[in-house]
């Protein structure tokens, strides 16, 4: 007896990091919890466009119509003058009872919708939503709905992805803020030459920048680098901060730095929402051109092949960019002691060196 | 313990966990069940593969690689083994992947229903993010803001001793019918009744037709009396399902296993209780495993029969996104961490959290990273401390597992991030599950009690070293004399020494030797038997033999990171052991 019935994968499957001056990217947008989809299929959407909705908190009255006309519950339910999912405005009369001569009333506090009564006579009335809503995140159109999840929008043009972001969402055009992808950019770095723009930078030491970025209503920040004492200011930056390749003095990455540098005056979308281990979503940079043919299209993962390029992870070894070597994986001894599954890599710099899998990144 | 084998089945034990999936087979040889080989792949779980079942299969592949033995057919896993020896006669598994499912409490009296429907999920993964009580304040408005903000995956209902009472719990049906109105079909959470016996059906037809209903027996059928594993074997039947709508591939492996698939963190508990009848039958005990996404943690006191298994999403590497703004954390990482700069460039040891929360399976390729991986658990294992009371007591068996832990270059690098952490006092067992294999054995003593008792016995899991570690009240210079120590080796052979204030050393007991260790403390100083009370014991050999912490509790490391890396390699050089030593 046997059993399973699937094919068996050969080699590992290593997550990507997109660098693509010619890309065509399908992103789902998805919203936490079903909601409804706002758009069709084949429509065309900016980035700031609501996608997608689901209500996050609802604001709720619950009205005792017993206790508040003074009867038994099984009387009150017979005074009611609405049901179930009807809209009522403020005033409205919920309930009503004769008594002799005088009439009780229970009126609505506020415009809203019933959503029911129990069997206590209480009346749950829905005054007010508050929405969790998804916007487009990219200039595209709908490649798919799905319902009642979200959207794909697919959009073409130049594109980096990053490996942190702080959760906001902006556009405007790009403009270099280091002439170096491995300088540093300071608070006095930033000057009112800068409002509006979406700035380039090798990486941020200086918390001050974020606020100098929020003085001159910068649109968002690239960075290659971030330290762990610029975060805070970061994530509360009223613009959108993506990180391309690390924490701390980490430069911006040869290619992501000439294609962002050479961009300058074009407009970009920063989508900087955090990385999503679980589905590989990355917050990213792009930058739209009009349909092109020639575009590669966006992958999150692929089987590690001799002679891709790769990038290796790693916080004290910075920049390891290199080529892969040998696809089969095999167990070996790291330098420090540690046993790794390892391939492979030559640098750019011809070194060659051993690296586990798992530290593994393929560039495209 | 059994001489010979009952059954020679070959089991197979997967375990999923968030960072790594790993394959062990056991199989007897020369009639006592053994761990053959370990296959190991990065998980799946998560993107790009996105499912769980691909890292299970490249764990089997390793698997047969490593040990030469045809697993795989054509058609999947061999199962059961042929007559030419291929394939094997079982499997078990265990999970500890993915994200905690939200639980929202509903129960009576806090300390009665409440505190046994917490019990029900301890230890499982879970986030318990409301809890209703019949004493709750709250206006129905807000209870029903809070019950919808919560977004549970499973409602647990509890409360009322069998007919006993009825109202709190109608109360609390009658809140989950509001949400109803508010939740559509697909985002409503599962119930899972374990109250009050009476209520069964009017929970089942009130609720039956809008949730998803499960009941369980009463976790509280009088005051007196607890009933708990029904309604766990209820919860758990409802995570599997949840999980496996979430995950893809551990529907497949739950087919696989014939429904032997559990959590992690039970078969880890269950484990751990085992090794700790073996080693402190009469004693405090701790077993901790430090994953990728969760940190586990069982302890207890055979004296009085206490035990607590608890689980926080602290792992290291997912679980750091619990600290990511918490300055408590990070001082505690800064206080640990033995360098000043990660690179070259100047980045400080601090970016390395945020690199591990973002490359949570990433391996430290260097020795700087290694330092920090042990940095990262020292800080946690700091908050390990500060939730465990216990260990203001003597301890007297510790049990770790976790790749920082289990893969750790040198197990001398271990016992120190354990002894910094956690700082354990007294005369201390200490154990660490080299092969990771602690909760696969865990699950597959349900199948076979025989695999465990003589894998437990086997080299895998050999103790690390027994450590003494005194702790005294009044201040004692680095220098100063505590106690004088006496160690028999049982043939007229003897050791002596004079504890000093502020060192750490070794003598060396092999694995397999017994020595009786005699300790005369000064006044003032404890070394578990009480101030100023002599301690003598019976010591079991180990890969370290006897470690004397005289540090002090609490010990803090020193301030500037230099100091605490010469500290750290002086302490190192102290337990290093010596070609010398199989003798002894």
């Amino acid at each position: 007896m046997t059993q399973g019935t699937r094919e068996l994968t050969p080699g590992p499957a290593r997550p990507t990091v997109n660098i693509m001056p010619l890309a065509r990217v399908e992103r789902e947008r998805r919203l936490p919890r079903p909601g409804r989809v706002k758009v069709v299929e084949g429509h065309e959407v900016t980035f700031s466009e609501v996608v997608a909705e689901t209500p996050r908190r609802a604001r709720l009255l619950v009205l005792d119509i017993a206790r508040l006309l003074g009867v038994s519950p099984e009387q009150a339910r017979k005074a009611l003058r609405v049901r179930a999912r009807d809209r009522v405005e403020k005033g409205d009369i919920l309930a009503e009872i004769r008594r002799g001569l005088r009439r009780r009333k229970v009126t609505a506090p506020q415009r809203g919708r019933v959503l029911g009564v129990d069997a206590r006579a209480r009346l749950l009335l829905r005054v007010g939503i508050e929405w969790e809503r998804v916007r487009a995140g990219l200039n595209g159109l709908i490649a798919r709905v799905i319902e009642p999840w979200g959207v794909v929008v697919r959009a073409e043009g130049s594109y980096v992805e990053g490996i942190w972001g702080n959760g906001a969402l902006g556009a405007g055009p790009l403009r270099p803020l280091t002439a170096r992808r491995s300088s540093p950019v300071d608070a006095e770095d930033l000057g009112l030459e800068h409002r509006g723009v979406i700035g380039v930078a090798g990486f941020c030491l200086d918390p001050k920048v974020m606020e100098r970025g929020a003085e001159l209503s910068l649109r968002g920040l690239i960075l290659g680098g971030i330290s762990h004492d610029c975060l805070t200011a970061a994530r509360q930056a009223p613009f959108a901060v993506v990180v391309t390749d690390g924490f701390g003095p980490v430069p911006m990455n040869e290619e992501a730095f000439r294609l962002l540098s050479s961009a300058e005056g074009r407009n970009a979308v920063l989508l900087a929402e955090p990385w999503d281990l679980q589905w590989g979503t990355r917050p990213c940079i792009m930058l739209n051109l009009p349909r092109v043919t020639q575009a590669e299209r966006v992958l999150f993962g692929e089987a590690l092949l001799v002679g891709q390029r790769v990038r290796i992870a790693s916080p004290t070894q910075i920049e390891q960019i290199g080529t892969v070597l040998s696809p089969q994986p095999r167990w070996e001894h790291l330098p420090n002691g540690l046993r790794a599954q390892v391939v492979d890599v030559r640098l750019r710099s011809g070194q060659r060196l051993t690296v586990p899998i798992a530290n593994i990144e393929i560039l495209r | 313990m059994p001489s010979s084998v009952v059954e020679t089945d070959v089991y197979l034990a997967l375990d999923i966990g968030s960072a790594f999936t790993r394959a062990f087979l056991f199989d007897s040889v020369e009639g006592q069940y053994r761990l053959i080989a370990i296959g190991q792949a990065l998980s799946t779980v998560t993107a790009p593969a996105r499912d769980a079942l691909v890292g299970v299969e490249q764990a089997l592949l390793d698997l047969q690689t490593l040990s030469g033995l045809h697993l795989l057919g054509e058609e999947g896993l061999i199962m059961p083994t042929s007559a030419t020896g291929e394939g094997v006669d079982a499997v078990v598994g265990t999970l500890s992947c993915g994200r905690p499912l939200r639980v929202v409490i509903m129960g009576v009296l806090p300390q009665l229903s409440v505190a046994s429907a917490r019990r029900v999920v301890a230890g499982a993964y879970v986030d318990i993010v409301e809890v209703f009580t019949a004493t709750d304040a709250a206006t129905p408005e807000e209870q029903i803001q809070r019950l919808m903000a919560s977004y549970p995956d499973l409602v647990l209902l509890v409360g009322g001793t069998d007919k006993g009472a009825q109202r709190a719990v109608t109360a609390h049906i009658d809140l989950l019918l509001w949400a109803v109105r508010l939740w559509p079909l697909d985002q409503r959470p599962w119930i899972l009744f374990a109250g009050n016996e009476a209520l069964h059906s009017t929970v089942q037809k009130r609720l039956g037709a809008h949730f998803e209903v499960r009941l369980a027996p009463n976790v509280r059928p009088s005051l007196v009396e607890e009933n708990i594993a029904p309604a766990r074997e209820a919860f758990l039947e409802i995570a599997r399902v949840l999980w496996a709508a979430r995950y893809p591939g551990l529907e497949d492996i739950h087919l696989m296993t014939q429904g032997r698939l559990t959590l992690s963190s039970y078969s880890f508990a269950r484990l751990a209780r085992y090794m700790q009848r073996l080693y402190a039958p009469r004693g405090r005990f701790l077993a901790l495993d430090l994953g990728a996404a969760y940190l586990t943690a069982v302890w207890g006191d055979a004296n009085t029969g206490d035990e607590t298994l608890q689980t926080w999403p602290w792992g290291l590497g997912f679980g750091l996104a619990a600290w990511e703004e918490q300055p408590a954390f990070f001082a505690a990482v800064s206080a640990w961490a033995p360098i000043a700069n990660l690179n070259a460039k100047g980045g400080v040891p601090l970016d390395y959290v945020h690199w591990k929360r973002w490359y949570p399976t990433a391996l430290p390729l260097d020795k700087i990273s290694l330092h920090m991986e042990e940095t990262l658990a020292r800080a946690l294992l700091q908050q390990v401390r500060a939730k465990i009371s216990m260990l203001a007591e003597p301890l007297d068996f510790l049990l770790a597992a976790g790749g920082v832990l289990s893969a750790a270059p040198q197990p001398q690098r271990a016992l120190l991030t354990l002894l910094d952490g956690l700082q354990p006092w007294g005369l201390t067992t200490v154990l660490v599950d080299y092969a990771q294999m602690a909760a696969a054995l865990g699950v597959l003593a349900e199948l076979n009690e025989y695999v465990v008792v003589q894998v437990a016995g086997s080299a895998p899991l050999t103790p690390l070293a027994t450590v003494l570690a005194p702790r005294w009240q009044g201040r004692f210079a680095d220098g100063e004399p505590l106690a004088d120590v006496r160690l028999h080796y049982g043939n007229d052979e003897e050791l002596q020494q004079t504890l000093t204030a502020g060192a750490l050393w070794r003598w060396p007991l092999a694995p397999g030797r017994r020595a009786t260790l005699l300790v005369h403390p000064r006044r003032g100083v404890d070394v578990g038997a009480g101030p100023g009370r002599v301690l003598r014991r019976e010591i079991v050999g180990s890969l370290l033999g006897i470690v004397f912490d005289v540090r002090g509790r609490p010990w803090h490391p020193a301030s500037e990171a230099k100091a605490r890396l010469q500290a750290w390699q002086q302490f190192m050089k102290a337990l290093q052991t010596q070609p010398q030593e199989q003798t002894l």
